[in-house]
């Protein structure tokens, strides 16, 4: 049997040592750390897809550390720094925003040194054995929309990253919490409360950043990837009526290919993975305002064409 | 002047809309309606020039000036995303 949450103290004390190694989909990462924040947030929202390792040369595809930076005056900030392989990558944090930094370094892992994948910027959920790739830049009510329909039933694949498959350009499941920022913390939590969060990560520059854990559903379905059927650009609208329209397949690949990490590095092959993806599958545009009208949108959406 | 497609090029076209990929730059351009049905046209053709594309749309616009200005204008997005060049260059 996998324990639903493991305790923050347990893990905080194989974090400290040897680290712990959290799978999900195709990656794995060693993570060291000596935070008992991120000791929390794992045994929070990683229970399920955690092991330890016991010895830190175990094979990882990113080897993480989040410490604090030597020198008396960070300590003195309470700041910590992210190692990637033993480097330092970006410039020390605060000790309070460590939860986030982590899962956002976990993303950056993969959208910057990943290249066996076309990666776009898009969650990604399944429903009746087709995906819904849902690309959008930040603000446009895409994490919390898809928290809302994971809650609903939806299989998470990803709330942030689209993985698809070079060659059978299917999507690939990563299926790690949700991040979910300021009003949309608190909109998931009541409407949902039996869902699981983490540690909050308050003033980040994107202000307050929780994450949500991914149903155990979608987690143990984690290598099962699934033809993409629809591709739906979400945007949310302040007293908006829920509209979903049609999208120009012309214009679909255009902004799908704006929000890729590696379209340009894939070069020919990210072309022609991209031209595959949306030949297949439905594309729209959707405006909403409503959780509930665009939940309803979602569970009638068409099947999509033969896949 | 005459020009051709700067080849090898990729596109994938959909009802209207054509995506045309650059190898060399790796950019992707979109081109719906009349550019993409000119695109189409000239794709099959190893060079060609305004006059050519002019009459391939001749009677689609208001007139043979908005014709001459959409060819010209065309022309002119084609050679600046480096997908054709003119012969004599």
């Amino acid at each position: 049997m996998i324990a639903d949450i493991i305790p923050g103290s347990y893990v905080a004390i194989e974090l400290a040592n040897s680290g712990v190694l959290v799978k999900s989909g195709p990656f794995s990462y060693l993570l060291q750390s000596n935070v008992p924040a991120i000791a929390n947030n794992i045994g929070f929202l990683y229970a399920e897809n955690l092991s330890f390792p016991l010895v830190t040369r175990v094979f990882s595809d990113f080897h993480i550390a989040i410490y604090p930076p030597s020198g008396m005056i960070s300590n003195m900030k309470k700041q910590v720094q992210f190692y990637l392989d033993g480097q330092i990558i970006f410039n020390p944090f605060p000790l309070h925003h460590a939860t986030a930094m982590l899962e956002w370094g976990m993303n950056w892992c993969i959208s910057t040194q990943i290249h066996t994948y076309l990666i776009i910027h898009a969650a990604v959920i399944e429903k009746d054995g087709f995906a819904a790739v849902l690309p959008a830049p930040p603000g446009s009510g895409k994490s919390t929309l898809c928290a809302s329909l994971v809650q609903e039933g939806w299989r998470l694949l990803s709330d942030e990253l689209t993985l698809i498959n070079l060659t059978t350009a299917e999507a690939v499941p990563v299926p790690r919490p949700i991040g979910l920022k300021n009003q949309s913390i608190d909109i998931i939590k009541q409407r949902y409360p039996e869902s699981v969060f983490g540690v909050l990560s308050s003033d980040t520059l994107k202000g307050s950043v929780c994450h949500l854990k991914p149903p155990s559903h979608s987690v143990k379905l984690q290598f099962e990837e699934c033809p993409i059927g629809w591709i739906i650009f979400p945007k949310y609208e302040a007293d908006a009526d829920t509209e979903l329209l049609p999208k120009s397949k012309g214009q679909a690949f255009m902004e799908i290919a704006n929000n890729a990490f590696n379209y340009s590095v894939l070069g020919v092959e990210g072309f022609d993975i991209l031209k595959k993806v949306v030949d297949r599958a439905d594309c729209y545009s959707f405006k909403y305002s409503n959780l509930d009208e665009a939940i309803a949108v979602f569970e009638q959406l068409d099947s999509p064409r033969e896949i | 002047m005459l020009y051709k497609w700067k080849r090898p090029v990729l596109f994938s076209t959909w009802d209207n809309e054509i995506v045309v990929y650059q190898f060399l730059s790796g950019d992707t351009y979109l081109f719906s309606d009349l550019s993409k049905t000119l695109i189409e046209h000239c794709f099959s053709k190893n060079c060609f020039d305004n006059a050519f594309l002019e009459s391939e749309i001749l009677g689609l616009l208001e007139s043979q000036q908005h014709v001459k200005d959409f060819v010209s204008a065309l022309i002119k997005r084609l050679l600046n995303a480096d997908l054709i060049i003119s012969e004599g260059m």
